[in-house]
């Protein structure tokens, strides 16, 4: 597809997608991978890294190695598919919220505000307690906390871009709302969406490592979050044990690097005017002819 | 090139206005922020011993006012604060504080007591036994409502007199053999403060804030509380008006740090003198520094797993077989639980029944369970519990995989022993979750329907000095109180009520010997340890309080415990 | 009545029936967490039945659920919150002692975050497709996602030599002076606020660069630039200003949440703010407090979107269309 050729032509996307695809490989093969159980000591306690064990072991002997790569199956997991699902409900919101205005604007701020004012610790032990903690749990709870700064920022964006004459035009001549929102307002928001997929990426790998810190994480199951909370429980660092925490920040942080790599690539691909600053000294040029123009 | 003064000016703007917000931040805090600041009036410290530096790692104190507090932390303010009729040493044994001897009636129903004589109140004003009749009779009277955290410390008890300044006179409407051991908890009050408060229903009582910026303390210990900040630092100073020996030290310091990591390195970098209520993990990152001391105190803290014994548990009704609770009895790894998680800090058995309670109130300790896994699995097999494919027993239709709740306040020793469980039960065919939940007590107790919601909970227990407290915990008059295993049987009911009026030592003795048995037969608690309290000191200080006591390093059990601890210059 | 004035009307009321929906959920909420206040005296021994009774009595919380949400809305429009299970004392005085200690360190990090995010969102919007461009905001988003308590966790380690790590000053600091109380707690708010503003710095410095990009291309600018105004002020003055929307919708709304505080730094500082005051209510199921806690956080984040909206609607008349 011509769109695929497009973005895979940018040295930016390609090493975005080469950091993902190795993390979500990883993540896909895991117990493959894993060279030591994660459920059962096979080093001493805090072990430094060794040929034995690559990045050393935690507090109770398990080897880091095998945590770290049990760990991505399911921090990658929580990541992108919260994520989706924020974005998502965010999404279609904003632009609802900001065309529509009205009601249905005043409906949408309301119900976001709510979910705004809910105190989210609370609601999430009382969810816990009522629910379980499995790992499904979890990626719904920082989906449905997620959406609303989403909603937020799509909303002011489609504010600003109804207002700048392109809807009243494409109305007047006669265009369906389904239309207008497809042809004109997703192309300027969708960047906007793009920044926020991988803001939201970062802020759901972010918020599990936080709840697996209050002790709501799937106590069944290892993820990033969990691994940085036994280090801190166990008072890794102040034991020069490095090696227990350190790896699984590391992992976060590539991860969320790759994302947005990804998400840069396509930013740029996707709305070719952005590349025409008329600011830079570089790229200083007339821009070129955009759907809008045609009007 | 103009490229460079591209964004002087509004960088300026930019760093300026961050200047301006910075020090609009700092001054704000300065003014307003922490509690009770700038209350720090007084003294700085004279006296030939400097103010200890301590510190915790976890809860501080919840409030300081005896009708209100409910941690033992507060116990140990109040210690250090009030007289109390007797104090107890490391073997728990009592010996005098204001009370200097006290003897019994023929009948048991009455009790006197010698206290001292010529005592004072910080604020000058006599300390006599006619306080100590006030309290006891302001708690008898109140103990269904202001007084109820206090009650407990006056069972049976009618009313108190003081015939005069130094002999006070309890009256009791019941025998009860743990009264002593109850009533020396029980922090004796100024009439001549707290009188005004407890008037009427006693309501006001929980109003006292404790805060010397906002009104007088009045207190008879070794210290007084100089600055109160519940969540920071609360800051005692030593009192000289105190009857008993005097501690060395001008003071100290009681400071919350919410993690581990953040006390050790205070403790590195000087801030602190000694922190306690360290996770065992961090003896090793002590160690690696030459002028800390690290060490385990006590002992006397069981860790156990609860098992949903009750009548109410419908979910899982094969635990409430004896036989299959002794099959995880056997399973347990004791062992490794003390290697692994408490690094040596420990030592196997866990039994409420304390090694300390021999010889005084039990024949012979309480043995600890030997691991045999073969057993183990041979019970579980006679019961016709067999393995399924995936290895976990099905019995009568169920599976025997279970749920243990851990309680995020102890989530960093209970989740590892867990793991070690988990282990140790793989190997008899049963299967084990974990459940962190913020605290597994009200979680068991929840209504509608108590004692439905959990399989297994582990559960540090704080005790007393007399047993009394132990096997009552185990009755059914405490279920939905504090029995956690829902354990109901009647038997071991009709010995308790036995046990707690019989005044016989002897007699009583031989009650409590029967209770133990029954406990152990019916395999209430799966006792898996007792654990010690980890505590590490810059070396230049001696004497550190040790007690070697039961309940471990900064206990509410004496006053005497700062006495000796100085620095070396 | 102005078409301003109607949309301010509109969302004043809408910002009202917020905070009312959201407080009486609240008090659903907490109440269906297993237990009550007086289940959880795990760590009182020689607890009895009748004390428990009494207790519950005290607190109220016999009482049945209706009666008990009539009692406090009636306390309420009295302007009385109740007073804390815990502490016995007003949950007022308890909630604004909290929140006095959260707020200038997380107000502080807020603001730094928001004027860096904005340099950088800016900085890489003009040096858009660039290597700085990529290296400030690959970075920007680096440390967005890492767990702050590992960064804070880490900077306590490494920095404990030099900067105090617990609380809010030095206990032990008796008969300051007036600059000396300020340069202690100035020091000990470094690291903590310093962990708030890596935590959000990397979204303002991502929003502010694509709406800077947006705005860069928009016709404005190009008339700017062909009238030969200096990159500075088409920077600045053209683009930025219809850029700042998006900047201050996410302004506000992350201001709203400075009373919210933080746990996850609070902990690793053991910084007596609202964040633990909340961990430490829920566990001990303490409703006043955790009621007190919500409402004072609700007002102040409908107070913070409200404002947020009138400052849109100032900005760009054209909203409040």
């Amino acid at each position: 597809m011509r769109l695929a050729r497009l973005l895979l032509r940018r040295p930016t996307i390609v090493a975005g997608i080469t950091i993902v695809s190795v993390f979500a490989l990883v993540a896909i093969f895991a117990p493959l991978l894993e060279p030591y159980s994660v459920s059962s000591a096979s080093g001493a306690a805090f072990a430094p890294p060794s040929a034995a064990h690559w990045l050393g072991c935690d507090d109770s002997g398990v080897d880091m190695l095998s945590l770290v790569i049990a760990g991505t199956q399911n921090s990658m997991l929580v990541g992108f598919a919260a994520a989706a699902v924020a974005v998502l409900i965010g999404g279609t919101l904003g632009i609802l919220a900001g065309y529509r205005g009205g009601w249905s604007e005043t409906g949408v701020v309301g119900v976001t505000d709510f979910f705004l004012v809910i105190p989210l610790l609370p609601l999430m032990i009382v969810l816990a307690a009522l629910f379980g903690q499995t790992i499904y749990h979890i990626v719904l709870v920082i989906g449905l906390l997620s959406w609303m700064t989403v909603t937020y920022v799509v909303r002011a964006q489609v504010h600003t871009l109804k207002e700048r004459g392109f809807v009243s035009r494409a109305r007047s001549l006669g265009a369906g709302d389904l239309y207008i929102i497809r042809r004109h307002i997703l192309p300027h928001v969708a960047p906007l969406l793009v920044a926020q997929t991988v803001l939201t990426v970062a802020s759901a790998v972010f918020f599990e490592a936080a709840l697996a810190f209050i002790g709501l994480g799937d106590p069944e199951r290892v993820s990033w979050g969990t691994i940085i909370q036994n280090a801190f429980l166990h008072t890794a660092v102040s034991s020069g044990a490095w090696w227990a925490i350190v790896p699984p920040g590391v992992c976060i942080a590539l991860v969320v690097l790759g994302s947005f790599l990804i998400g840069q690539g396509v930013e740029e691909a996707m709305n070719p005017r952005l590349g025409s600053a008329h600011v830079s000294p570089r790229s200083f040029r007339l821009r070129r002819p955009t759907p809008e123009d045609a009007q | 090139m103009q490229a460079t003064h591209r964004f002087c000016r509004h960088r300026r703007v930019l760093i300026l206005a961050f200047a301006l917000v910075v020090f609009i931040a700092v001054a704000v805090a300065g003014c307003g922020g922490s509690s009770g600041g700038g209350s720090s009036s007084s003294a700085s410290p004279s006296g030939n011993q400097p103010m200890f530096r301590l510190g915790t790692v976890g809860n501080g104190y919840d409030s300081i006012n005896p009708f209100v507090g409910e941690y033992a932390q507060d116990y140990a303010a109040w210690m250090l604060m009030y007289p109390n009729l007797a104090q107890y040493t490391g073997d728990l044994k009592a010996e005098p504080d204001f009370a200097t001897s006290w003897t019994t009636s023929k009948d048991g129903l009455t009790w006197t007591f010698k206290t001292r004589a010529g005592a004072m109140w910080s604020d000058g004003q006599p300390l006599t036994a006619k306080d100590a009749a006030w309290t006891i009779n302001t708690v008898v009277r109140l103990q269904g409502g202001a007084a109820a955290l206090l009650g407990a410390y006056v069972p049976g008890i009618k009313s108190a007199a003081a015939t005069d300044d130094t002999t006070l006179v309890v009256k009791l409407s019941r025998q009860s053999p743990a009264l002593l051991a109850n009533l020396f908890q029980l922090p004796i009050l100024p009439e001549h403060f707290w009188a005004p408060y407890a008037k009427g229903d006693g309501a006001k009582l929980k109003t006292v804030t404790m805060d010397p910026a906002k009104e007088t303390l009045v207190v008879a210990g070794p210290f007084t509380i100089e600055k109160l900040d519940i969540k920071g630092t609360t800051i005692f100073k030593r009192v000289d008006t105190f009857y008993g020996p005097k501690p060395l030290i001008t003071g100290y310091g009681y400071q919350v740090f919410t993690n581990a990591d953040a006390a050790i390195q205070a403790l590195k970098a000087g801030q602190v003198d000694c922190v306690d209520w360290l996770p065992p993990t961090a003896a090793t990152a002590i160690r690696q520094d030459a002028q800390l001391q690290v060490q385990g105190f006590g002992g006397g803290i069981p860790e156990t797993l609860i098992v949903n014994d009750s009548t109410n548990n419908t979910q899982h009704p094969e635990l409430r077989n004896v036989q299959v609770r002794e099959a995880l009895n056997l399973a347990v790894d004791r062992t490794a639980i003390v290697d692994s998680v408490y690094k040596g800090f420990a030592k196997p058995g866990g039994s409420l029944l304390l090694n300390q309670y021999v010889p005084e109130f039990m024949s012979a300790p309480v043995p600890v369970v030997q691991r045999d896994v073969a057993k183990a699995n041979q019970l579980l097999d006679g019961l016709g519990y067999a393995k399924g494919s995936d290895g976990i027993r099905v019995a009568n239709g169920v599976k025997m995989n279970y749920t243990v709740l851990v309680s995020t306040m102890f989530q960093a020793a209970d989740s590892r022993e867990a793991d070690i469980l988990k282990q140790d039960f793989a190997e008899i065919g049963i299967g084990l979750q974990q459940k962190v939940v913020d605290n597994a007590v009200p979680v068991i107790f929840s209504s509608p329907k108590p004692y439905t919601n959990y399989d297994m909970t582990l559960i540090m227990w704080g005790l007393t000095p007399d047993p009394d407290w132990s096997l009552e915990i185990s009755t059914s008059q405490m279920l939905n109180v504090y029995n956690l295993t829902g354990y109901s049987n009647p038997s071991y009911d009709k010995l308790w009520k036995q046990e707690s009026s019989e005044m016989d030592p002897a007699k009583r003795k031989a009650i409590i010997d029967q209770m133990s048995t029954l406990l152990q037969k019916d395999q209430v608690f799966v006792p898996t340890c007792y654990t010690q309290i980890l505590a590490a000191w810059n070396k230049q200080w001696q004497n550190v309080p040790d007690s070697g006591s039961v309940f471990g390093f900064y206990t509410y059990l004496n006053k005497t415990q700062f006495d000796r601890l100085a620095v070396q210059k | 009545m102005s078409k301003r004035q109607k949309f301010i009307l509109r969302r004043g009321g809408s910002a009202l029936v917020i905070a009312f929906i959201a407080i009486s959920f609240s008090f659903v909420l907490f109440r269906v967490l297993p237990g009550d206040a007086v289940t959880n005296m795990s760590r009182v021994p020689n607890m009895t039945k009748q004390a428990q009774a009494a207790l519950r009595a005290q607190f109220g919380i016999d009482k049945p659920l209706a009666t008990q949400y009539l009692l406090y809305l009636e306390q309420l429009a009295r302007g009385n919150l109740g007073v804390s299970y815990q502490t016995q004392q007003p949950v007022l005085g308890d909630v604004l002692q909290a929140v006095g200690n959260t707020m200038p360190m997380v107000g502080l990090g807020t603001v730094v975050a928001i004027l860096v995010g904005t340099l950088i969102g800016v900085t890489a919007a003009y040096r858009q497709g660039s290597a700085r461009d990529r290296v400030i905001t690959g970075a920007a988003m680096v440390v967005y996602s890492l767990p702050v308590q590992w960064v804070g966790l880490l900077l306590l380690v490494w920095l404990a030599r030099w900067l105090p790590t617990s609380g809010m000053s030095d206990p032990y600091l008796f008969n300051a002076g007036f600059w000396a109380t300020i340069q202690d707690r100035a020091l000990h708010m470094v690291l903590p606020s310093t962990c708030v503003a890596l935590m959000l710095f990397g979204s303002f410095a991502l929003v502010v660069r694509s709406s800077q990009l947006e705005a860069l291309g928009d016709d404005h600018v190009l008339t700017a630039r062909a009238k030969g105004y200096r990159n500075r002020r088409i920077v600045w003055r053209e683009a930025f200003r219809s850029a700042m929307l998006p900047l201050i919708t996410l302004s506000t709304l992350t201001l709203g949440f400075v009373v919210g505080g933080t746990i996850l730094v609070e902990t690793v500082f053991s910084w007596p703010g609202v964040g633990l005051a909340t961990v430490q209510a829920v566990s001990a199921r303490d409703y006043p407090m955790l009621q007190g806690i919500f409402l004072i956080i609700t007002v102040s984040v409908v107070g913070f979107n409200f404002l947020g909206d009138i400052l849109h609607s100032v900005l760009d008349p054209r909203v409040a269309e």
